[in-house]
C-alpha cells in the first residue's frame, strides 16, 4: 500500500506563520499591549514567501509572524504584568463608575508597573552594542523633551528625556568627543566618537512644533519608554569610564561660582541645581581626586612596510584630532540673547572654550558682558548699541564652520551684518570627479595652512579688487591648463615609452606631424577600444554600459552643478556692479 | 360696460384678519424651522441637554455670592502689593464659571480667561491686582520664574495674526509682527515678557492665551484633579508646581 497521503495546510510554510490577531490570542493580550510587547521585544512582522498557502488557500492581505518569535514573546515576563495592568484598569474604572473615591486612591497607590532592565541586557549583550544603537535613542529623547505635556506625552517622560539628554551633553563635554556639527531646517545634527563608535543624533530646534496628525505618538511614547531606559544604561557607563560621579554633580569650584543671588528667580529649589547642569557652563565632579593621567604614546613596533604605512596614517589622523579637541582653548565666549544659547555653549564647551551669558537669560552665567577679557562677542542681529575694541562680533555660524574645518576661521567673513558664506556640510566626502564648491577649496586651502592672497588685496579698494581678483583667477586658471597639458604630454611620452615604439628621427615640419601623431594614437586606441567592446561577450558589455552609464552621469551631474555656481557667481558680479554705480 | 358673464368677484376681508393671518403663519413657520433642527440634532445622536433646577439654584446662589463678595470689597481697603521685583504676574483659570457675576465674567474675558485651564501673563499693577482680586475664587495666580515663562512660550507659544492662532515656529513670524518695537526673535519675546517691559502690551496681546492640559479623567475625579492644581487665588511663588504639572 502506498504511505498515507498528508493533508493540506499542516506542513511547511503554513505551519511556521501565525496572524496577529492569533497571536494575540494566543498571548492573551489587547492589540495595545501585543504592539507594545512587539515594539518592546524587537519583533515585526515577517512577509512569507508563499502567501496563499500560509494563509490556508485565501489570498486576504494580513500580517504574518513567525510563529517561534510568538512562542520566544510567551516566555516574556512582562505579558503577566500587562495582564495585571488590565485589572488595574478595569478595577479602577468600577470604582470610578460607584464614585468610591478612597477605592480609587488605594488603587492608583498600588498602581503595577514594569522594567524594562532584563529587556536591555536581552537587546544589548555588551556595551559596545548598545553604543551603536543609541543614535536613534538620542534623537528621540531630545525630540521629546521640547514636548508640552499632552495626554499622551506624560509629564514625568518629558522630564525624564530632558535629564538624560543634558547627562549626554554633559558626557560629550567632558570627553570632548564632538567631531561635527551641521545646522539643517529639521535640526541640529551632531556626531560624536565614542569609544570608538561614531553616534550621530539631531536635536530639534526649541521652538513650538506643529503636531502632524497622522503620527502616532502612542507608538513613539513606547519606542521612548524603552530608549529612555537604554540611555539611562549607557550614560550611567560612560559617566564610570570617565571616572565622574553619576547622577552627575558640579564641581566644587564651580558650584561656588555659580551661585547667584537672584537664584530664585529662575527656577525652584528642588529644580536649580538641574538646571545648573542643564546650563552646561561647569565641568563636573570626580569620583576620586584626579591622578594626572600621563599621555601614553602609541608604542612604536617594528613592523612591516604596510602596518608601518598604516600606523603613520593613523598618527596623523590622531594629530589632527587632538588638535580639535583643543580648538577654542583660551578663548572666551559671550553670547548674545537672540543666539540659540543651549547649542552654542555645548560645541564651544566641547572644545575647550569658556562662554557665559546675560544673567536674565538663563542660569549659570560665570562673567557678564562688561568683563573685558571676552575675546568673542556672538551676536546675530543687524547692529548693535555698545561694542568693545578688544573683542570680536561674530555671527553663531562661525563657531560651527569652524568646527567643521577642524581650524579657527578667519572671523572676517563672519562680522556683525556681513553676509555668510554657506553653510557647508561636513557629512559630505568628495570623491574624485565630484563637484566642488568653490568655498569647500578654499577651506582646504587654509586647512593646508596656505593664507588666502584676498588679505593683501583687502587692503586696496574700489573696483580695483574686482580687477585683481578676476586677474588671479585667470592666472590661476591658465596655471592650471598649463600644468595638465604637461601631465597630458608626461602621460604620452610614458605610454609611447611603455609601448616600445622607437622614435624615428627625421627632419620634418614638427607641429604639423606632432597633431598628426597625437591624432593618429588618439584614434587607434579609440579603435582597438572599439574592437575590444565588440568582441566582449553580451552580459560583459552589458554591464561595461552600465558602469560607463554611471560614470557619465556622474560628469554630467558635476558639470550642470558647476555651471549653475558659474551663472550664480555672474549674477552675483553684475549686482555688486550695479551697486557700486549706484553708489 | 364690461360683458356680465366675465366679472370676476372679489371677496372683502377685514383688514385686521389679514394682519392676523399673516403673523400666525410667520410664528408657524418659525416653529416649523426650530422643530426641524431640534429633530436633525436627535438623529445626529447629540442629547438633549437638559438643566435640572438644582443648576439654576447653583448659579443663582454664586451670582449672589461674588455680588455679595464684590460688595463687601469695595468698602475694604485695596489689597497691598507685591514687593517691586514681582512685575510679572501668570493667571490660571481652574473653576467653573458658570453664574457668574456679569462683573466677574467681564474681568475673566479682560484677562482672556475663557476656556478652563487657560493661562495669560499679567503686569503687575494696582488696576490688575484688583482685577485679579475681583476674580479670585476662579483665577489661580502668581509670579513665575524664568524657567516657567520660557517652557510656556517655548512649548505651548502661539502668536495671534489675522485673528488666527500661529505657531511661534519661526522666528521670521515674530521679526514681522514686533520687529517695529525691536523685537526680532523668540528670546526678545521671553525678555520683554519676563521683565515686563514697555512694550509689555503689545507683546502679551500678540501671544495667545496659553491651553494648558490635564489629564483625561480630570472631568471625573476632582478630587485628584484638585489635589494636583490646588487652590485658586494668590498662590505667589507657587504657580510655578502648577505650571510645571500642567505644561
Amino acid at each position: 500500500m502506498g504511505g498515507l497521503q498528508k493533508k493540506k495546510y499542516e506542513s511547511g510554510s503554513a505551519t511556521n506563520y501565525i496572524t496577529r490577531n492569533k497571536a494575540r490570542k494566543k498571548l492573551s493580550l489587547s492589540l495595545a499591549d501585543f504592539r507594545r510587547l512587539c515594539i518592546l521585544k524587537g519583533i515585526y512582522p515577517h512577509e512569507p514567501k508563499h502567501k496563499k498557502k500560509v494563509n490556508k488557500g485565501s489570498t486576504a492581505a494580513r500580517t504574518y509572524y513567525l510563529l517561534k518569535d510568538i512562542r520566544f514573546l510567551l516566555h516574556e515576563p512582562i505579558v503577566g504584568k500587562f495582564r495585571e495592568y488590565k485589572i488595574f484598569v478595569r478595577k479602577l474604572r468600577k470604582a470610578y463608575g460607584k464614585a468610591e473615591w478612597s477605592a480609587v486612591e488605594r488603587l492608583k497607590e498600588n498602581k503595577p508597573g514594569y522594567k524594562l532592565d532584563h529587556i536591555i541586557k536581552e537587546r544589548y549583550p555588551t556595551f559596545i552594542d548598545a553604543l551603536r544603537d543609541v543614535d536613534d535613542a538620542l534623537s528621540m529623547c531630545f525630540l521629546f523633551s521640547t514636548f508640552a505635556r499632552t495626554g499622551k506625552c506624560h509629564v514625568q517622560t518629558i522630564q525624564l528625556c530632558r535629564r538624560l539628554s543634558v547627562e549626554w551633553m554633559n558626557y560629550i563635554i567632558s570627553s570632548r568627543s564632538l567631531r561635527k556639527v551641521f545646522l539643517s531646517i529639521k535640526g541640529i545634527y551632531y556626531q560624536a566618537e565614542v569609544l570608538g563608535q561614531t553616534i550621530t543624533w539631531i536635536v530639534p530646534y526649541q521652538f513650538a512644533h506643529n503636531h502632524p496628525t497622522d503620527v502616532d505618538y502612542r507608538v513613539m511614547a513606547t519606542f521612548t519608554e524603552l530608549y529612555t531606559t537604554l540611555l539611562g544604561f549607557v550614560n550611567f557607563r560612560l559617566y564610570q569610564t570617565l571616572n565622574l560621579v553619576y547622577p552627575p554633580k558640579l564641581d566644587g569650584q564651580g558650584e561656588i561660582s555659580l551661585k547667584a543671588e537672584f537664584e530664585e528667580d529662575y527656577a525652584l529649589e528642588s529644580e536649580s541645581y538641574t538646571e545648573k547642569l542643564s546650563a552646561l557652563s561647569a565641568s563636573l565632579a570626580r569620583m576620586v581626586a584626579s591622578v594626572e593621567e600621563e599621555e601614553a604614546e602609541l608604542d612604536h613596533f617594528p613592523t612591516e612596510g604596510e602596518d608601518q604605512e598604516k600606523m603613520e596614517v593613523r598618527e596623523k589622523m590622531e594629530q589632527q584630532q587632538s588638535k580639535q579637541k583643543k580648538l577654542f582653548e583660551g578663548l572666551k565666549f559671550f553670547l548674545n540673547r537672540e543666539v540659540p544659547r543651549e547649542s552654542l555653549a555645548f560645541v564651544i564647551r566641547c572644545f575647550g572654550g569658556e562662554v557665559s551669558w546675560d544673567k536674565s537669560l538663563c542660569i549659570g552665567s560665570t562673567y557678564e558682558a562688561t568683563d573685558e577679557t571676552i575675546t568673542h562677542h556672538i551676536v546675530d542681529r543687524p547692529s548693535m548699541d555698545k561694542q568693545y575694541i578688544n573683542r570680536y562680533y561674530i555671527q553663531p555660524q562661525w563657531v560651527y564652520d569652524s568646527v567643521n574645518a577642524k581650524i579657527q576661521l578667519p572671523v572676517e567673513e563672519y562680522f556683525l551684518g556681513v553676509t555668510l558664506p554657506p553653510h557647508l556640510s561636513p557629512f559630505v566626502e568628495e570623491t574624485e570627479g565630484d563637484y566642488v564648491p568653490p568655498e569647500k577649496l578654499k577651506l582646504m586651502a587654509l586647512q593646508r595652512g596656505e593664507k588666502p592672497q584676498a588679505e593683501e588685496d583687502e587692503e586696496e579698494e574700489g573696483e580695483e579688487e574686482e580687477d585683481d581678483e578676476e586677474d588671479e583667477e585667470d592666472d590661476e586658471q591658465s596655471e592650471d591648463e598649463e600644468e595638465a597639458e604637461e601631465e597630458a604630454n608626461l602621460a604620452e611620452m610614458e605610454e609611447k615609452r611603455s609601448q616600445g615604439k622607437s622614435l624615428s628621427v627625421k627632419v620634418t615640419p614638427g607641429k604639423a606631424k606632432a597633431e598628426n601623431r597625437a591624432r593618429a594614437a588618439e584614434e587607434e586606441k579609440a579603435e582597438e577600444k572599439r574592437l575590444a567592446i565588440m568582441m566582449m561577450k553580451k552580459k560583459e558589455k552589458y554591464l561595461y554600459d552600465k558602469i560607463m552609464f554611471g560614470k557619465k552621469r556622474k560628469v554630467r551631474e558635476a558639470n550642470k552643478l558647476a555651471a549653475k555656481r558659474k551663472a550664480h557667481d555672474d549674477a552675483s558680479k553684475a549686482d555688486k556692479k550695479k551697486k557700486k554705480k549706484k553708489c | 360696460m364690461a360683458e356680465p358673464g366675465t366679472e370676476k368677484v372679489i371677496k372683502l376681508v377685514p383688514e385686521n384678519l389679514l394682519k392676523k393671518r399673516k403673523a400666525y403663519q410667520a410664528i408657524k413657520a418659525n416653529q416649523a424651522k426650530l422643530a426641524l433642527q431640534q429633530k436633525k440634532r436627535v438623529q445626529k445622536g447629540i442629547p438633549f441637554k437638559f438643566k435640572r433646577l438644582e443648576e439654576f439654584l447653583q448659579n443663582s446662589r454664586r451670582k449672589h455670592r461674588d455680588e455679595t463678595r464684590l460688595a463687601r470689597l469695595k468698602k475694604r481697603p485695596p489689597p497691598p502689593m507685591p514687593p517691586a521685583k514681582n512685575s510679572l504676574a501668570f493667571a490660571v483659570r481652574i473653576r467653573e464659571i458658570k453664574g457668574v457675576s456679569p462683573k466677574v465674567m467681564n474681568v475673566i474675558q479682560m484677562l482672556r480667561l475663557r476656556k478652563i485651564f487657560s493661562g495669560t501673563f499679567v503686569k503687575v499693577s494696582k488696576h490688575s491686582i484688583n482685577m485679579l482680586k475681583t476674580v479670585e475664587p476662579y483665577v489661580a495666580w502668581g509670579y513665575p520664574n524664568l524657567k516657567s515663562v520660557r517652557e510656556l512660550i517655548l512649548k505651548r507659544g502661539q502668536g495671534k495674526v489675522d485673528k488666527r492662532k500661529i505657531p511661534l515656529t519661526d522666528n521670521t513670524l515674530i521679526e514681522q509682527h514686533l520687529g517695529k518695537y525691536g523685537i526680532i526673535c523668540l528670546e526678545d519675546l521671553i525678555h520683554e515678557i519676563y521683565s515686563a517691559g514697555k512694550n509689555f502690551r503689545v507683546v502679551n496681546n500678540f501671544l495667545w492665551p496659553f491651553r494648558l492640559s490635564v489629564p483625561r479623567h480630570a472631568a471625573r475625579d476632582k478630587v485628584g484633579l484638585m489635589k494636583d492644581v490646588g487652590n485658586p487665588g494668590p498662590r505667589a511663588e507657587d504657580i510655578n508646581t502648577v505650571i510645571r504639572k500642567l505644561n
